[in-house]
């Protein structure tokens, strides 16, 4: 217990020293690519709550992750919304759209939920291209303002990277307070027995429901940021590329962990990045090590770290089959 | 307790209950004995409302549980525990026996009941930390049990508490199951291994083709000769 505790405030303090340094960057180009990983790592956790914690699917996670944006964009454009009512505005919403996604989904499983998912994602994304008077079709949305805080406009890259690890920060800490308490139990009973799950007492239905309902609201929070970063907004952001890049870095990272997202948006991007200088080329490499590092890692890359940091801990879990077969044969030759 | 009348349910375009009737009276063990695939899963399944009944009425205490969803079902007292050691095989046994307790918090004291549950299988209180899937067969049988019980239930069900459990493991669980009634839980129990269960229950029936065949008495040598006959094949 104690020792979860110092490393609780050790991880607090780790991210206030990260919003605070963010303030003596730099570099303009890492800036930005930050911020786009601050907002790639948000995406994650959020993806992550439905395949990680739940057992869930979700290929249309772009979809909640453009309603957000659009929320944010339309309000404080069209409506002269300030850009933090327009926030909120955006995670209520895209929570709510996530609750109605989920409503028929979750009665479906496997492929059927990849499915009916990645359909949520491809309808979203045709509707931002065609409702032209509202979402200005391809054109997308122009002259979006940066927020202001206190008085500091955030249109300078580093507050805006402080301001969005802040806000990374309350929503991992959220995720992490949620999965902690009996929700979190119930989550984990319903990823590995639905049958036990629903004799025990847990309404899966409902739980479900929670599930994609904070996740759309997670999304939403990361498409608002994103607007009020970029300032423009389109429909190309939002497309099933997109979705399929944000299940991979939950994935990558470690679903089920509440760092993994974070590291799978950090090793993704500082790939992605690194990888530019060549080109067209960057794509096949870029593909070949998320092939080997899912062939190599399944269990995904912060696990795999965390396990070689605890040897000890490892060495027990692999001997777990051995000890079940030996007592199942204390039994037997007690009889 | 609990009255059923002309059950029938089945998965798809199979029916397997052909029209079920039992009844449960309170601070009963009664047995189900019957052979594989003759529908006694498929009976536990849709009393918890796991499957959808079709015809026929489950009543538990005066209410009709036939549209109760399986999650609610341990707050009228019905703890159900699924065949095969459904527990959490990567949660600690703490943990399997906080997600009973999860659910019923207002209704029952949770330090009484989890020191009750210990008490019955004090097994569990050594492997306290250790998660589910590392111990025993046997162990998991009673943690599987020990999570229903925790949640105070008036009525147990269990489907097939031997399976695949060593001789000595099975006396030891129907041991407790028969503490557990003594302390005032009517249990309702499905089995395959009929001499296992006849030291224990005080009534029977028997299934065959999704139909009771055979109801006992309560239990004596006569009925025994008779259960010999139609279920065991004249033994």
């Amino acid at each position: 217990m104690n020792r979860n505790r110092i490393l609780f405030w050790t991880c607090i303090l780790v991210g206030m020293i990260c919003i605070l340094s963010s303030l003596y960057l730099q570099n303009l180009y890492i800036l930005r690519v930050a911020v786009f990983a601050v907002i790639a790592a948000m995406l994650a956790v959020s993806v992550n709550l439905l395949v990680g914690y739940t057992g869930q699917v979700s290929l249309g996670q772009a979809g909640f992750y453009g309603i957000g944006a659009y929320t944010v964009g339309l309000l404080t454009t069209q409506w002269h919304w300030s850009f933090w009512l327009a926030l909120l505005a955006a995670f209520i919403l895209t929570s709510l759209t996530g609750l109605i996604l989920g409503l028929p989904t979750t009665q479906l499983k496997g492929h059927f939920l990849g499915i009916a998912t990645l359909g949520f994602g491809i309808i979203v994304n045709v509707i931002f291209n065609n409702w032209t008077s509202l979402t200005g079709g391809p054109n997308g949305i122009r002259g979006i303002a940066p927020p202001e805080l206190f008085g500091i406009s955030l249109q300078y890259e580093n507050y805006f990277l402080g301001f969005s690890l802040f806000c990374l920060m309350v929503v991992v800490l959220m995720v992490h307070l949620v999965v902690n308490s009996a929700i979190g139990r119930a989550w984990k009973c319903i990823r590995h027995d639905e049958i036990s799950a629903q004799v025990s007492g847990i309404n899966v239905y409902g739980y479900k429901l929670m599930a994609f309902s904070l996740s759309g609201g997670i999304a939403g929070i990361a498409g608002g940021l994103y607007a009020g970063f970029m300032t423009f907004i389109s429909p190309e952001t939002f497309d099933l590329n997109q979705s399929i890049t944000i299940i991979t870095t939950a994935i990558l990272g470690g679903p089920g962990t509440l760092f993994g997202p974070l590291v799978g948006a950090g090793v993704l991007t500082v790939l992605s990045e690194s990888l530019r200088a060549l080109n067209e080329l960057r794509l096949i490499i870029y593909r070949a090590i998320l092939v080997t590092v899912i062939v190599f890692l399944p269990e995904g890359i912060y696990p795999f770290i965390s396990k070689k940091l605890r040897k000890r801990g490892i060495a027990s879990q692999l001997k777990l089959k051995d000890r079940r077969r030996e007592l199942d044969e204390q039994d037997f030759s007690q009889s | 307790m609990l009255e059923i009348q002309g059950l029938r349910s089945g998965y798809g375009d199979i029916t397997v209950l052909q029209g079920v009737s039992l009844n449960v009276n309170s601070g009963e063990i009664v047995g189900i004995l019957g052979a594989n695939g003759v529908g006694k899963t498929t009976l536990l399944k849709t009393i918890s409302n796991l499957i959808k009944t079709r015809a026929g009425t489950i009543n538990y205490q005066g209410k009709n549980l036939t549209h109760v969803p399986p999650s609610k079902l341990l707050n009228l007292g019905i703890a159900h525990v699924p065949q095969g050691r459904n527990i959490f095989s990567k949660m600690t046994v703490a943990e399997n026996l906080h997600v009973g307790l999860d659910n019923v918090k207002k209704r029952v004291n949770p330090q009484e009941q989890l020191d009750y549950a210990l008490a019955l299988f004090p097994k569990l209180k050594e492997r306290w930390n250790q998660l589910g899937g590392t111990l025993s067969g046997g162990e998991q049988q009673m943690l599987a049990i020990a999570r229903a019980l925790v949640t105070k239930p008036s009525l147990l069900i269990l489907d097939e508490p031997s399976m695949g459990l060593a001789p000595i493991i099975v006396r030891s669980v129907f041991n407790a199951v028969k503490k557990i009634a003594q302390d005032g839980t009517t249990i309702l129990l499905v089995e395959q291994n009929a001499v296992a269960a006849l030291n224990v229950i005080d009534r029977l029936y028997v299934m065959d083709m999704g139909r009771m065949v055979y109801e006992s008495q309560e239990m004596n040598d006569n009925e025994l000769e008779k259960i010999k006959e139609v279920y065991l094949g004249a033994g």
